[in-house]
């Protein structure tokens, strides 16, 4: 017995032995739902992850309770909401009103989270250089430019829609300064020299083995049509960014750079029965007709129930919804279309009406 | 410290091995008493009998004898026991069913009568935080324990890719749904922290400790016991689209144009359809007389060396709403063995399977789906309509949930000398699957097909020595200690798809070839799909010592050290510890007093965080959704971002802790007639963690901050009284009084701030965690010469028809600064009342359940008084579910606003819908009639039963509540009631336990 006993004995030191040893090591889990710093930024995967991160965040900004179109088409439009009263309060103007839609969509929180997470990319893809061979230094400074147009983009819609907002030059992260208010041609100047930095490192196409600069697939990938900043996206924006400012002859200046270079992007122009185009049109997943676009592509499995101009604007039979969310009254849209020969929509001297646009 | 600990131990080891083999013959029986209960077991027994040799003077306060000491958690509590006669004979299905009402210190809220649904919670002693999540729902819980085996419980992690929060992706079942009554021995209510101190973290919000019934040395014993009923239809008044009508059509007559008349909903305007203006029958449908049942059977028995238990159950429970029932098989093996003199072995292995019917609510099924349609129309209420719907749920539809468990231990007890080492393995699994297939038919034309498949699973080794040591015939040292170490792993996955081809293909799938040209294509389903995985573990040491004066004075002190993979490097391990002291006033009858003890403990215990963000410290995380709908790539990669939209983490978040003093007194007199435990305790959180809003330029919407300190005083006591003790009638009465005072504080917040925002919530320090944040209500403007110049609602004038909302601050307008803390979720004041009455061999039970002092939100009143809200807004509240047809609202109760007004008039956020929600409920009463049968000598040994018992039982009987709606039980865990709940089910019960 007394074997037994000296045995049981030998187990049990061995086993507290082991775990006094050991204990840290074996509460040393790496998290697996998360990725946390030391294990970020290390091969060109994690570049892209967070390159298309920051791409992802401006989607969620606009997409958020359609606030692209609540920052823009909506305001005091021909627009006209059937039942949702907030809606009508962003059509008429009255931003005051005491509506969770306007609280959400006055809040600008969205946009800043692009400008961080771009700002972080900044200042911390340099380590997947020094990690992964793989990611080039051409590659890191165009992924630097692409940031920095985002940057710009950021600015340009804080600026369209708030004037002077507070001017973040940096990521500060895990620190939360209290930054005050910049006068908005401030920030329009900032904007712009971020653009005019990044402009010229920026390709005109992304993925293409025939493009004089950059060529080649860019992360292993062709498919990049109108998803990524070009050096044309950086011209568009630049024109937008001096046409708020009330500079237009800049404006003409850098529209005139992006048409003359529209073939480099692959940008055509588009007939209207291509606009309308279920399978093929603009508007049908991503492809060179567009200069940007932040899309919810079903192809790229990436649909979602709000966040697009269908979600205002559809109603049964199309979805489950007795009427859609806004909609432009028959007058109105004789008013707007009203030269004839309109292939859009045009009323012709018999009183046909005849339109791509609408079904009539 | 650990380290000092873990040397302890070894020098534990050794000194044991030493007297082990010095006194390895000697057989003794010891005993040694706990604060409140005798502590007693045997060790190096050679016989085992039912007599206990040695000190056993004071047996009947034992309240079980342990043979072997068989777990190495088996400790002696000074808890609260659960009458088990109470549950014994009451169709309860889930712990949190057996333990409301029937032991101090716990609260249990059952939402829903749903049986078996996720929605029941316990509190025990108040809550540790502000319930603002479902995640702080999962901290605030306590352990459960199954034979000391802490149960791993379904974490909250699935609620990060949901849009809806009505139920948690999965089965959604209560696993705490797996363990039949009839093989329950005894369930303890743990909250002293002399107690919780031994149990460690997981149990920082007090435990139920359940011990179910286990093999045992003896003739054969063979138990049948089953039981029969219904569930029973509620008496329900219905209604149409008259009574709506009639009830809108004086707010449009006084406040509406004849614009918004003739905008009248599709479903009011035509008087001649009858579908809406028809027969209100729909709930013949509804609601059904459902069976309930329950069949199992035991056998005990064996030889002292090695004894056995086999137990097997069926049960169905249901509920008469909606065709919802839970089905349940189980099956427990329980071994005991003792192969060598001073070696017991013990192991359990126990599986259960539960099949849920759930509720065929459209917001349970929107939730599930994420998408919401136009809701304007309800459901007509017309018997003939609701059939087509619940045919295509009798039809195509799938909706299956499963979960099953298996649990088990397996454990070696060696006494050695003086000493006794316990070692243990256990581990729990469980696994949740749901496959849902909604046809087109149930969506005009658009099918849907989700498939969930989860598990939980945890590993606990264990190991506790202990060594008793008596100087001379006086004093007595008890020290023991020991090491525990924890692993769980969580998973899941869950795929979605939307409007597939046809109705024929019911499974969403992608092609998962990597090298297929059609990788991750899907099979004509929008595909979306999520996976997720949780990883921690947990190592403990402890020590513990105890010593105890022959003049009745017992001082005991507790260190322990904790480890866990869940919070950052440089704050792994908590070091804590307890003491207590208890002392023995009258041991023997002094005057009327019997027995007076005062005991006293002081303790903190560190508390666990439900996953590993904390751990990882800045992170990086993929989530670029919007509007609640999970969204992870960009052109189709995957990406990472910081978690703007939860919380920035830092680093130096350290260990949160509970702390509690409590001092109480049990005593008992008129020669055990009555006797009395009451307990006022103290009991701090802190530095618990909170998400606090921030600047909103740095992109995140929240931080989370370390320094939220809540505090819970308050008292509980138990009253148990032999009122009649059985005379020479056959006549005797028991009484069991128990009742718990709380009232929680918000102590401190993160960096010092006074109060903050949080989801419609507002914490304030000095005030409740569970109050409402309200506007305060006092009247109508009736004509707008009432109304003060420039005075507005966040801007927007007042007219005539509007509310009278106070003006707090003065300012003339109406916002968010006006609203103040008001009124409390969770009751002040709760407990139960049981009362058994024998005569002769009948006897009847009942068991009454009060909770006090708390407040409800009658959201669905709001919603119902706000028509014309309701009918345009496109939300989840918004639904009108069948039993809109239902009388629930009393509308005249509420002043007339004007529903189209944009001040919002009928806003749920105002103490006009406020409640109080005080009541009264009588929860279960059962007559039972009992028979001693002819053998007693053992299954097999002779003809007839040892004994027989037949009953009939009835449940949630009566209610009395000063609440409008329906109940105020059926209110979610920050207190609103949107009328989604079923009721709680009436329900009968015939039954008969037989041992053979």
């Amino acid at each position: 017995m007394m074997k037994t006993v000296n045995k049981n004995f030998y187990v049990l030191v061995f086993m507290l032995l082991c775990c006094g040893v050991s204990c840290n090591k074996i509460l040393d889990i790496e998290p697996s739902n998360t990725i946390n710093e030391k294990n970020a930024w290390k091969t060109i995967t994690d570049s892209r992850s967070a390159l298309l991160g920051s791409y992802g965040l401006m989607r969620a900004a606009l997409a958020d309770n359609e606030a692209n179109w609540m920052y823009g088409e909506l305001r005091e439009s021909a627009f006209k909401s059937v039942t949702r009263t907030d809606l009508k309060a962003v059509i008429d103007g009255k931003l005051n009103l005491p509506f969770p839609l306007l609280e959400d969509v006055s809040n600008w929180r969205k946009f800043y989270a692009v400008i961080n997470s771009s700002f972080l990319f900044i200042e911390k893809s340099g380590q997947v250089l020094d990690s992964d061979p793989q990611y080039t230094k051409l590659t890191h400074e165009v992924d630097v430019a692409q940031m920095k147009a985002l940057i710009a983009l950021s600015y340009y819609y804080l600026a369209r829609t708030w004037g002077d907002v507070p001017l973040i030059r940096q990521s500060y992260d895990g620190q939360f300064p209290k930054i005050p208010r910049s006068n908005v041609s401030a920030v329009l100047a900032y904007a712009e020299q971020l653009l005019k930095e990044a402009a010229p490192v920026l390709p005109f196409i992304y993925g293409s083995v025939n493009a004089e600069y950059f060529s080649g697939l860019y992360y292993g990938s062709s498919d990049w049509s109108g998803d990524l900043m070009t050096r044309l996206t950086a011209y568009v924006l630049l024109a937008h960014i001096a046409v708020l400012d009330g500079r237009y002859l800049d404006a003409s200046a850098y529209l005139d750079f992006a048409l003359a270079n529209s073939s480099k992007s692959n940008l055509t122009t588009s007939t209207t029965s291509i606009l309308v185009s279920a399978t093929s049109g603009v508007f049908s997943n991503t492809n060179y007709k567009h200069i940007l676009a932040f899309g919810m592509s079903q192809e790229k499995m990436e649909t979602t129930p709000t966040g697009h101009i269908e979600n205002l604007t559809l109603g049964a039979p199309f979805i489950q919804r007795t009427n859609p969310q806004i909609y432009v009254s028959a007058e109105d849209i004789a008013t707007i279309y009203n030269e004839g020969g309109d292939e859009r929509y045009n009323i012709d001297a018999d009183g046909t009406v005849s339109s791509l646009f609408l079904a009539t | 410290m650990r380290r000092l600990l873990f040397r302890l131990l070894l020098v534990w080891s050794c000194l044991a091995i030493d007297k082990a083999i010095i006194a390895s013959e000697e057989t003794t029986a010891k005993s040694f008493t706990g604060l409140n209960t005798k502590w007693l077991y045997i060790a190096n027994s050679t016989a085992i009998t039912d007599t206990i040799p040695g000190e056993t003077a004071n047996v009947e306060e034992v309240d079980t004898i342990v043979y072997y000491n068989v777990n190495p958690a088996s400790f002696k509590f000074s808890y609260d026991t659960i009458n088990t006669k109470l549950i014994q004979s009451v169709p309860n299905i889930t712990i949190a069913q057996m333990v409301k009402g029937a032991a101090s210190g716990v609260y249990v809220q059952e939402v829903t009568g749903e049986p078996g649904s996720v929605h029941q919670n316990i509190y025990i002693r108040g809550v540790s935080r502000p319930l603002l999540n479902q995640k702080d729902l999962y901290l605030s819980q306590p352990a459960i324990y199954i034979n000391g085996m802490p149960l791993i419980q379904d974490n909250p992690y699935v609620y990060n890719i949901q849009t809806y929060n009505v139920s948690p992706i999965g089965p959604a079942t209560d696993l705490l749904s797996i363990l039949e009554q009839d093989n329950i021995e005894k369930i303890d209510v743990v909250k002293d922290f002399k107690d919780l101190g031994v149990l460690g973290p997981r149990a920082s919000n007090g435990a139920i400790y359940i011990t179910t019934k286990n093999a045992k040395p003896g003739e054969k014993l063979l138990s049948i016991n089953s039981y029969f009923g219904y569930a029973l239809t509620p008496a329900i008044n219905t209604t149409n689209a008259y009574s709506d009508k009639n009830f809108r059509l004086p707010f449009y007559y006084k406040y509406g144009s004849s614009a918004n008349l003739s905008s009248l909903p599709a479903y009011l305007s035509d008087s001649s359809n009858a579908d809406y203006y028809g027969a209100s029958n729909w709930s013949d449908l509804y609601y059904k007389n459902a069976p309930v049942y329950n069949i199992n059977a035991s056998l005990t028995g064996g030889s002292g060396r090695s004894n056995f238990r086999a137990f097997f159950g069926a049960t169905q429970n249901a509920s008469t709403a909606n065709a919802t029932d839970l089905r349940r098989y189980v099956g427990s093996f329980y071994i005991s063995m003792v192969p060598a003199k001073w070696l017991t072995v013990s192991s359990m292995v126990s599986g259960s399977l539960l099949k849920r019917n759930r509720n065929r609510s459209f917001t349970d099924r929107f939730a599930e789906m994420r998408y919401l349609p136009s809701i304007a129309n309800p459901i007509p209420p017309n018997k003939n309509v609701y059939q087509r719907f619940t045919d295509i749920y009798e039809g195509d539809l799938i909706d299956d949930n499963l979960t099953s468990s298996v649990q088990g231990y397996f454990s070696l007890s060696a006494n050695i000398g003086k000493a006794v080492n316990t070692a243990r393995m256990s581990f729990d699994y469980n696994e949740g699957k749901r496959d849902v297939f909604y046809p087109k038919a149930l969506f005009s034309g658009n099918n849907y097909v989700s498939n969930y498949f989860g598990f939980n699973q945890r590993f606990v080794l264990e190991d506790k020595i202990e060594y008793t040591h008596r100087f001379g015939n006086a004093s007595l040292m008890n020290l023991n200690g020991g090491f525990n170490y924890q692993a769980d792993i969580s998973r899941y996955s869950y795929i979605q798809g939307y409007n597939g081809p046809d109705d024929v293909k019911r499974i969403a799938e992608v092609d998962g070839t990597t090298t297929s040209s059609g990788y991750l294509v899907h099979n004509g389903y929008l595909v979306s799909g999520y996976l997720d995985k949780i990883q921690q573990r947990l190592i403990s040491f402890w020590g513990n010592a105890r010593y105890k004066m022959d003049n009745g004075l017992e001082i005991g002190a507790l260190l322990r050290s904790d480890g866990s993979s869940s919070m950052q490097p440089n704050h792994r391990w908590f070091v804590s510890p307890v003491f207590d002291v208890k002392y023995d006033i009258v041991k023997d009858n002094v005057g009327f007093l019997s027995l007076m003890d005062l005991h006293a403990s002081w303790g903190r215990v560190g508390d666990l965080v439900s996953d590993q963000s904390i751990s990882a410290g800045p992170q990086y995380v993929p989530q670029l959704s919007w509007g609640g709908f999970p969204l992870a790539s960009f052109n189709g990669y995957g990406t990472y971002t910081r978690p703007y939209n939860n919380a920035w983490i830092g680093y130096d978040i350290p260990w949160s802790y509970a702390e509690q003093f409590s001092i109480g007194t049990q005593l008992s007199f008129l020669n055990k007639r009555i006797s009395l435990k009451i307990d006022v305790y103290n009991k701090d959180n802190k530095d618990l963690t909170l998400t606090v809003p921030t600047t909103a330029e740095s992109g995140y919407t929240y931080e989370l901050k370390s320094g939220m300190h809540v505090n819970n005083k308050g008292l509980d006591f138990t009253i148990d009284a032999h009122i009649v003790p059985i005379n020479d009638n056959g006549f005797g009465w028991n009484a069991s009084l128990n009742g718990t005072y709380n009232q929680n504080k918000l102590k401190a917040l993160p960096d010092g701030s006074s109060s903050i925002i949080l989801n419609g919530h507002k914490l304030e320090t000095g005030f409740a965690v569970d109050a409402f944040w309200l506007l305060q209500n006092e009247g109508i403007y009736n004509n707008s010469s009432e109304i003060p110049t420039g005075f507005t609602y966040k801007g927007q004038a007042f007219n005539a028809g509007d509310p009278i909302w106070k003006d707090i601050d003065g300012d003339n307008v109406i916002n968010d600064n006006d609203k103040v803390l008001k009124g409390n979720a969770l009751p002040k004041f709760f407990g139960g009342l049981i009362n058994q009455v024998t005569y002769k061999k009948f006897d009847l039970n009942f068991h009454l359940q009060y909770a006090l002092g708390h407040y409800i939100m009658n959201q669905e009143a709001a919603n119902y008084m706000d028509f014309i809200t309701r009918d345009n807004s496109e939300s989840l509240d918004a639904i009108k579910e069948v039993t809109y047809w239902e009388d629930r609202i009393n509308t005249g109760s509420y002043p007339m606003y004007n529903p189209w007004s944009s001040v919002n008039g009928y806003q749920v956020n105002q103490d006009l819908f406020l409640e109080k929600a005080n009541y009264l409920s009588l929860r279960s009463a059962t007559i039972g009639y009992k028979m001693i049968g002819k053998n007693q000598l053992g299954f097999g040994k002779a003809k007839g039963f040892r004994d027989l018992y037949l009953y009939i039982t009835g449940t949630n009987l009566l209610k009395f509540s000063p609440y409008t709606n329906r109940d105020p039980e059926l209110a979610n865990y920050y207190g609103y009631d949107n009328g989604l709940s079923l009721p709680l089910t009436k329900s009968v019960i015939v039954g008969i336990k037989l041992n053979l």
